[in-house]
Formats: structure tokens, C-alpha cells, sequence
């Protein structure tokens, strides 16, 4: 067996083990009193938190294939750079979809269903979200946009350098300074050094469960794409 | 014999009917969720698997065409040397 399909084996079996203690553990154990507002959806906060943090890797693992594209212009890493900036839309949609779910029963509570501030108060954090994947949104249509395969990769990994660039301004710097209802926003401190000792042990697994599995899908979205590719250059030729 | 079949009670599952309709509704939601990602675990496996085979494939057909293509150039070169 090769060295890779023992670490593609590793990682499976962990995503699928710490997803699994995650749901079960997350959604049952007896966690510390998060106060009336946060109550029992705080447990939202073991599914929510790890999204971002599948996308960000994602984001920042699709920056990697670009610039490798550029220095070595082989078209499989533009292929895996587009596959990654893919999954950096999912997993970033996944994060806002769990955040409107928690953000309906606390901050938009007092309001009625109707209203469409209870699922989307425009706060900053939540806005500065929404842009960063409409930006990794912008990728793929910058890609659709160009016929020639040399000039469509060249410059959407240009766009994608400038894509993760943003990621970290976007969804940490931006919200710090202005006033929003998010933890870690408008000068508060960080949500993850507030937390109670009994969240980490939680919290911690389901993060990495969640990377490894957005790696997971990488690495079969990634075989196929190349699988296409190299079929194509065979037509090709 | 009674002795043993007590410990072994002790290990038993509970009722499912209680434990998933009864007792707690968080944990109907809990094994759905479990055997959703079970499912797609499982088809993400299998995928993988496929892929593997699908490679190893591609990578036949790769070298039979590069020996087509060896050929080919070899037919080309004896005839240039024969005219």
C-alpha cells in the first residue's frame, strides 16, 4: 500500500469517527449554562464555527494550487485550485446557512418570521460573510468567462490570490471594529477564548472532523477533475 | 447464570421505541443525523473506490497510447529511411 492511500484511509476514518462524536457528543452532553438568549442553540456553535474554519482551509489550500499554477503552469493544479475554490462555496454556504438557523432564534427572537430581519439583520459580520463567497462566487464566473484553458487558469488564479487575500479581513478584521451583535465583534474578545473549558473538548474534534472532511472531498473531487483532464488531453492529442 | 445475565443487561441497548420516541426527542434527531452521514460516508467510500479503478484505467489506456504513438513514429522513421 502506498503512502498515500494509508493517509487517504487515516483521514477518512477520522472525518467520519469525529463527525460522528461530534454530532452525538455536541448535541447531548451537558454543556455549561450559555445564559437565556444562546440557551441550547449554543450547541449550533459545534457545526457553525468548524464550517468556516473547512472553508477558510479550503480558500487558503485553493490559493496554494494557484500559485503553484503560476510558477509551474501544470493545468492539474488549476484543476485542483478551481475544485478547492469549490468547496470553499460550500462549506462558506453551509456556515451561513447554520448561522442564519442561530441567528433567527437569538439576536431576531423578538421579531416576527415575516419579518426579513429576523433571518437577516445585515449585521457586519454576517454581511462581511455573505461577500467573501460571493467573491469565491466571482472565481467561477470569471472562469466561465474565458474559452482559451491558458488564459482562463492565469487569471482566475490571479483573482484567486486576491480571493484569499480577502478571506481574512473580510470575516475577522472588517467585524472587529465595527459594532455588530456577533461575539468577537466591535471590540469584544474572541468567542473561542470566552468559551468554558467543557466546549473544547468538543469543539476542537469537530473542527478537525470537519477539515478532514472537506479534505475528503477534495481528494475525490480532485482525482476526478484530473481523471477529465488527462482524458481530454488524450482526445486531444 | 442469573448473575451473568444481569452484568449482560447491563450492556444491553436501551428499548428503541423508548430511546427514540419516548425518552428524549434529541435523540431521534441525533441517530438521523448519524445515519445521514453514515449514508454519506459510505457513499463517498464507495466513490473513492470507483475512482481508484477509473485511475488505474486511465493509466492503461495512457501507456497503450504512448506505445501506439512510439509505434507510429517508429513506421514513420523506417519509412523515411527506406524512400
Amino acid at each position: 500500500m502506498k503512502r498515500k492511500d494509508i493517509l487517504r484511509i487515516v483521514c477518512m476514518v477520522l472525518a467520519f469517527g469525529l463527525v460522528i462524536y461530534t454530532i452525538v457528543s455536541g448535541l447531548s452532553s451537558t454543556l455549561p449554562y450559555q445564559g437565556p438568549t444562546n440557551g441550547q442553540t449554543s450547541r449550533n456553535f459545534f457545526f457553525h464555527v468548524p464550517m468556516w474554519f473547512a472553508m477558510m482551509v479550503m480558500g487558503y489550500t485553493s490559493v496554494v494550487y494557484s500559485i503553484k499554477y503560476l510558477r509551474k503552469m501544470d493545468p492539474r493544479h488549476d484543476v485542483l485550485a478551481a475544485e478547492a475554490a469549490r468547496l470553499t462555496v460550500l462549506f462558506g454556504v453551509l456556515g451561513l446557512l447554520t448561522g442564519i438557523v442561530w441567528s433567527r432564534v437569538t439576536w431576531g427572537q423578538a421579531l416576527d418570521s415575516t419579518d426579513p430581519g429576523a433571518w437577516w439583520p445585515w449585521e457586519p459580520k454576517q454581511t462581511m460573510a455573505l461577500i467573501c463567497v460571493l467573491i469565491y462566487l466571482g472565481f467561477f464566473l470569471i472562469r466561465s468567462s474565458f474559452s482559451d484553458p491558458v488564459q482562463r487558469a492565469k487569471i482566475s488564479s490571479v483573482f484567486n490570490i486576491f480571493a484569499a487575500a480577502s478571506i481574512y479581513p473580510l470575516l475577522y478584521v472588517i467585524p472587529k471594529v465595527l459594532p455588530g451583535l456577533h461575539p468577537n465583534t466591535g471590540g469584544d474578545g474572541s468567542a473561542l477564548g470566552t468559551m468554558s473549558p467543557g466546549y473544547y473538548y468538543i469543539f476542537w474534534p469537530a473542527v478537525l472532523g470537519f477539515i478532514l472532511t472537506a479534505a475528503w472531498l477534495l481528494d475525490l473531487r480532485g482525482r476526478i477533475a484530473v481523471i477529465n483532464y488527462e482524458l481530454n488531453s488524450i482526445d486531444d492529442e | 447464570m442469573n448473575r451473568f445475565l444481569n452484568i449482560l443487561n447491563g450492556f444491553m441497548a436501551p428499548d428503541p421505541n423508548s430511546f427514540l420516541f419516548k425518552d428524549e426527542k434529541i435523540n431521534t434527531v441525533i441517530v438521523v443525523l448519524v445515519i445521514v452521514w453514515t449514508i454519506i460516508a459510505g457513499y463517498m467510500f464507495f466513490t473513492g473506490q470507483k475512482i481508484s479503478r477509473i485511475e488505474r484505467e486511465v493509466a492503461d489506456l495512457k501507456e497503450k497510447y504512448s506505445v501506439r504513438e512510439e509505434e507510429k513514429e517508429n513506421r514513420i522513421e523506417i519509412q523515411d529511411n527506406r524512400s
